[in-house]
């Protein structure tokens, strides 16, 4: 039965299995001998090793357990960018033991780019190997082919697909995107020509902190300090930190850890930064403030007689088109608070594009507009506006391909464990 | 004419059949026509967790949570059911003093710094405590409460864990000896629970027929006027009979369905067959065998029976939540072994189908305690049966076709250790120079091959091979099913929400499975394991789809949890503890062992055998 499986490059038997007798019968003897290897295919034969498959396999196996378990203290998108798209991961030790011993330190290990890199290759060094096209084989040419599809999809959604929320009060409108795992800082000025000038700085560069010096900025920023996620507290009367006004008192933020993976409730985690802003050259200090997504409305700031609007908020895209929510339903199951569905009734405009219509989006029935699907996400009480929807807006030009994965996968295996059992029932019979 | 042999193994199915019958008998019984009519008033409806259900579905999920079983003991240590105990809780507020519902003994409290608190003496074996016994310190429970709650989920301790279990059993019960719960009064929107009907009474309005047919019944039953309880119950029936007649079958059909605990029968007799299994390979093979697997047939027919009752009272594909999961493993995995065993009449398929039926089912139980009513609803994102119905079955499939392969492979290693134990002891019994060897032991005349034979001669029969076959189809069908699943709850994610993949615990889980399938089929098909090594591959598989299963559940939980999840992780890691034993036992070279106790013999045995794959496990 195991013989219509893609086969090691050494026989079967030649695996130095402790225990396998020496008296099996040499059946591949009467293959040999064969034409000389070139030097290529003795290379591809070592990687389409079938024992290479199996270590990749185990490798990946702990990978995605500690990449579960990392989940326990870190958000999912750290760990999928830690864990999964990376080439290497330095595992702590307090996980490689399954959180069961607190113990420092840390391992390098392969991330999953590189095992998924390295099974691709094993994968198709095989199939280059032992290529042929039979009615036994086809069931793996096509699982297999399934297989490579899903990883490339992974990929293509890893480097290219953009996730955002659009955020939209009942009877308001939006017109862009935010990326919650994305706050930037922004920098805004109103040119001489009435338009905004926008100028930011991306996450990245944030988290490193330290002087941020750019000739597009108007002036010089250092990152005192940045939270990853905070909550806002009543600020002591006598604090040195920069504070922000809110409700006629003071507040300064606390960092809270982030928001770990396995939480039950999701929630976005809500960055703050403290700066200090300084004249471009001469160093000089302009002023501390504290920078926050908490707070919707940005700090005005005067510099040489010109305004700017400096805030922290999630990385924005704007749309060509426009979302008006003219209804948000909201319905229960009877006498509980545990909502049975969520529809948002839009009004789209797009000039564009010519158009001007009205679409419902709800759970489970998202809308595809412009390249773009709409997700019914979530509601919620937006304070001093009133209900609000979330809809989670996804750009990934490499959805389809988990469609024609699986298809092809399920398909494959249909096919060539049917053919096993069929030949199976048949010798029963026999 | 039967012969004794065909006698007893019809005997037995028809011992099942009794068994099986007399319950369905005893579950349908009606009310005498004299006394209260409790059953009738038990299939009366009300909503509760946002689902139309009877009284009694109500009463034994409350009962459940609280006491711990569906049924209390009365002050005279006689056992009453949970609808005795609902009315007399509604009727808490409505006597005065509060009546018996007060002093049923029904709060579980086992911390002793709970009963403390609460200047209680430790009562061992039962352990429950009726409201009157503690009502007067109940303030200084709720001061604890308060300061359990300040405290993060994470941090807290067992004991604030226990406080707030007890503050919340009691709220249940409180809010039912208000009439807050359950609502009971149908309206166009949501349902009014008798105590906001008698609100509204006060202010005028004429009070909804059903609130007066539901306030005649307490009052009748208060007094023991059970012509009077009737009556009322019957007009009640009656209002729902004529506008909404749609219910009322249903509701009775579940009475029927608590009254019987399926899952609970199942449990019991599945645990029977596996007795009759393992004794089927001690002797009478033929007889108990066939006995065994054609009342395990029957049992499987309760089982579908129950599940299919289960999705026609939901409206629901089969697997909704974790319990719905345990039950449908169960089924799955006796019906795959119900086919092997037809195929291979050794018992072993029996053994292991009835072991993970029962296990899983004794799961379902566990799991039952803690959600009370098992049926309960969908949020909203998870509200559509076309993915409930592919994706969740197909994983829990794959989850079924993992744990079958595992304890078969269990199995095998059982076999193998006891294969040695035997010769051991006949090499003992018979002397290093035994001329008879295995062949002095007596003739196995009932017995077929890989039967009798297969606890002592394992490696020499066709028996290892059989299995290793049986456990490679199983992962088959195994990496299928997860893989299919896996990829359509991808799908199912993509549709709902936009992301195929997001890495998040549950999606790893099912990815785990997937990868230890193909990691055991992959080196199959590399000849790197053989017999022996997919049997233990498989029994480490059981570790991964317990992860996957129930594992996950546990990562926000924390540490410091408390309760049930505590419990059922502790229980998690002894299963994966066991079965890391039983894998390294599988590795020892059992194999090699035996033979090396008798040389001679064996090596005859063997060349006897048809089949030469014992030679290299």
């Amino acid at each position: 039965m195991q013989n219509t499986a893609i086969q090691a490059g050494a026989p079967p038997t030649a695996n130095g299995h402790a225990t396998a007798v020496t008296a099996e019968p040499p059946r591949v003897a009467s293959r040999l001998p064969r034409p000389p290897k070139s030097p290529a295919m003795q290379v591809l034969e070592v990687l389409a090793d079938l024992r290479i498959t199996v270590v990749l396999f185990a490798l990946s196996l702990f990978l995605v357990f500690w990449g579960t378990l990392a989940q326990v203290d870190k958000g999912v998108w750290t760990v999928v960018a830690e864990y999964f798209r990376s080439p290497v991961v330095w595992v702590p030790l307090k996980i490689v033991f399954f959180r069961a011993a607190d113990v420092r330190g840390a391992i390098p290990y392969p991330g999953g780019w590189l095992l998924g890199a390295a099974l691709l290759v094993n994968l198709l060094a095989a199939h280059a190997v032992r290529f042929k096209v039979s009615w036994r084989r086809s069931g793996i040419l096509v699982i297999h082919a399934g297989i490579v599809i899903m990883m490339l999809g992974e990929l293509v959604t890893g480097l290219f697909a953009v996730e955002g929320n659009m955020s939209i009060a009942e009877g308001s409108t939006s017109n862009y995107t935010e990326q919650y795992l994305k706050p930037e800082l922004a920098v805004v000025s109103i040119a001489s020509d009435h338009k905004d000038h926008v100028t930011v700085v991306p996450t990245d560069r944030l988290r490193r902190g330290g002087l941020i010096a750019d000739s597009q900025l108007p002036f010089d920023v250092v990152v005192d300090e940045y939270m990853v996620n905070s909550r806002l507290v009543q600020a002591p009367p006598d604090t040195k930190l920069p504070t922000v006004a809110l409700e006629g008192k003071r507040w300064i933020a606390q960092e809270r850890p982030e928001g770990a993976g396995v939480d039950t409730d999701q929630k976005v985690d809500l960055a703050s930064m403290s700066v200090t802003l300084k004249r471009k050259g001469t160093g000089q200090v302009i002023g501390s403030y504290l920078l926050t997504t908490h707070l919707l409305q940005p700090n005005w700031i005067e510099v040489d007689g010109k305004e700017y609007q400096v805030s922290l908020r999630f990385k924005r895209t704007y749309k060509p088109y426009t979302f008006r929510l003219d209804k948000l339903n909201v319905s229960y199951y009877p006498n509980t608070d545990k909502p049975k569905d969520y529809s948002s009734f839009i009004h789209l405009t797009d000039p564009s594009q010519n158009e001007d219509r009205d679409v419902r989006i709800w759970m489970n029935h998202p809308l595809t507009y412009a390249g773009e699907t709409f997700y019914q996400s979530g509601v919620h009480r937006e304070p001093g506006v009133g209900m609000a929807t979330t809809l989670q807006v996804v750009h990934n030009p490499g959805w389809m391909m988990p469609y024609l994965s699986c298809f092809l996968v399920a398909g494959g295996m249909l096919v060539h464990f049917g053919q096993n059992l069929y030949r199976f029932l048949e010798r029963r019979a026999a | 004419m039967l012969k004794t042999a065909h006698w007893v193994q019809w005997g037995i199915v028809a011992l099942f059949g009794l068994y099986v019958g007399a319950n369905l008998v005893r579950a349908g019984l009606g009310d005498p026509d004299k006394g209260f009519h409790l059953r009738e008033f038990a299939a009366l409806p009300v909503i509760e967790g946002g689902r139309v259900k009877p009284i009694d579905t109500f009463a034994r999920s409350r009962l459940l949570v609280i006491n711990h079983k569906q049924t209390f003991k009365d002050g005279d240590g006689k056992s009453r059911t949970a609808t005795e105990w609902l009315l007399d809780a509604m009727l808490t507020k409505l006597v005065k003093g509060g009546g018996p519902g007060m002093q049923h003994k029904i709060f579980r409290i086992e911390n002793e710094e709970v009963l403390g608190l609460l200047h209680l003496e430790p009562r061992p074996g039962s352990w429950r405590y009726s409201l009157a016994e503690f009502e007067n310190h109940i303030g200084d429970l709720q001061t604890e409460v308060d300061r359990a709650k300040s405290v993060e989920a994470k941090n807290r301790t067992v004991y604030d864990g226990k406080v707030l279990e007890l503050a919340h059993h009691i709220d249940l019960f409180v809010r039912i000896a208000l009439l807050e719960s359950p609502a009971v009064v149908p309206t166009s929107g949501d349902w009014l629970s008798l105590g906001q009907e008698l609100r509204q009474a006060k202010g005028g309005a004429a009070p909804h027929p059903v609130a007066i047919h539901l306030f005649e019944a307490l009052k009748s039953y208060h007094e023991g006027d059970a012509a009077g309880f009737n009556e009322a119950v019957k007009d009640y029936g009656a209002f729902f009979q004529k506008k909404m007649p749609e219910l009322a079958g249903t509701t009775s059909l579940e009475v029927y369905f608590n009254e019987l605990e399926p899952f609970y029968l199942c449990c019991v007799l599945y645990t029977f067959i596996f007795v009759l299994a393992c004794v089927s390979w001690l002797g009478w093979f033929e007889t108990l065998n066939r006995g065994a697997f054609w009342s395990m047939v029957l049992v499987a027919l309760v089982h579908t029976w129950a599940l299919a009752i289960r999705i026609y009272i939901q409206g629901r594909p089969p697997v909704t939540n974790l319990y719905s999961s345990a039950i449908f493993i169960g089924w799955g995995c006796v019906l795959t072994c119900l086919a092997f065993e037809y195929c291979y009449r050794n018992s072993i398929a029996l053994a292991v189908g009835s072991v993970t039926g029962a296990l899983s089912l004794l799961v379902a139980h566990f799991l039952a305690l803690d959600a009370g009513d098992t049926m309960e609803m969908m949020q909203a994102v998870l509200d559509t049966n076309f993915w409930l119905a592919t994706h969740v079955t197909c994983i829990t499939l794959g989850y079924t076709a993992m744990f079958v392969a595992g304890f078969m492979g269990v199995t095998y290693v059982v076999a193998m250790a006891s294969s040695l134990v035997f010769d051991l002891l006949s090499a003992r019994a018979e002397g290093p120079a035994g001329p008879a060897g295995p062949t002095a032991r007596p003739a196995a005349s009932d017995s077929r091959d890989g039967a009798r034979a297969f606890f002592t001669r394992f490696f020499e029969t066709e028996a290892s091979s059989v299995m290793s076959k049986m456990i490679y189809g199983v992962l088959c069908f195994a990496m299928f099913l997860s893989f299919t699943g896996t990829v359509l709850g991808g799908l199912w994610a993509d549709y709902s929400w936009g992301r195929f993949w997001g890495w998040d615990p549950k999606e790893n889980g099912a990815l785990l499975i997937v990868i230890w399938c193909a990691l055991i089929l992959h080196a199959r098909w590399g000849g790197m394991v053989k017999h022996r090594g997919i049997a233990v591959l498989a029994v480490l598989g059981n570790i991964v789809t317990s992860w996957s299963w129930f594992g996950t559940n546990f990562l926000g939980v924390g540490l410091h949890s408390y309760g049930f999840m505590a419990g059922a992780m502790f229980w998690l890691v002894a299963f994966d503890l066991v079965m890391l034993t039983v894998a390294g036992i599988g590795m020892l070279p059992l194999a090699a062992w035996a033979r090396s106790l008798r040389p001679a013999p064996a090596a005859a045995a063997a060349q006897a055998e048809p089949a030469p794959v014992a030679q290299h496990v």
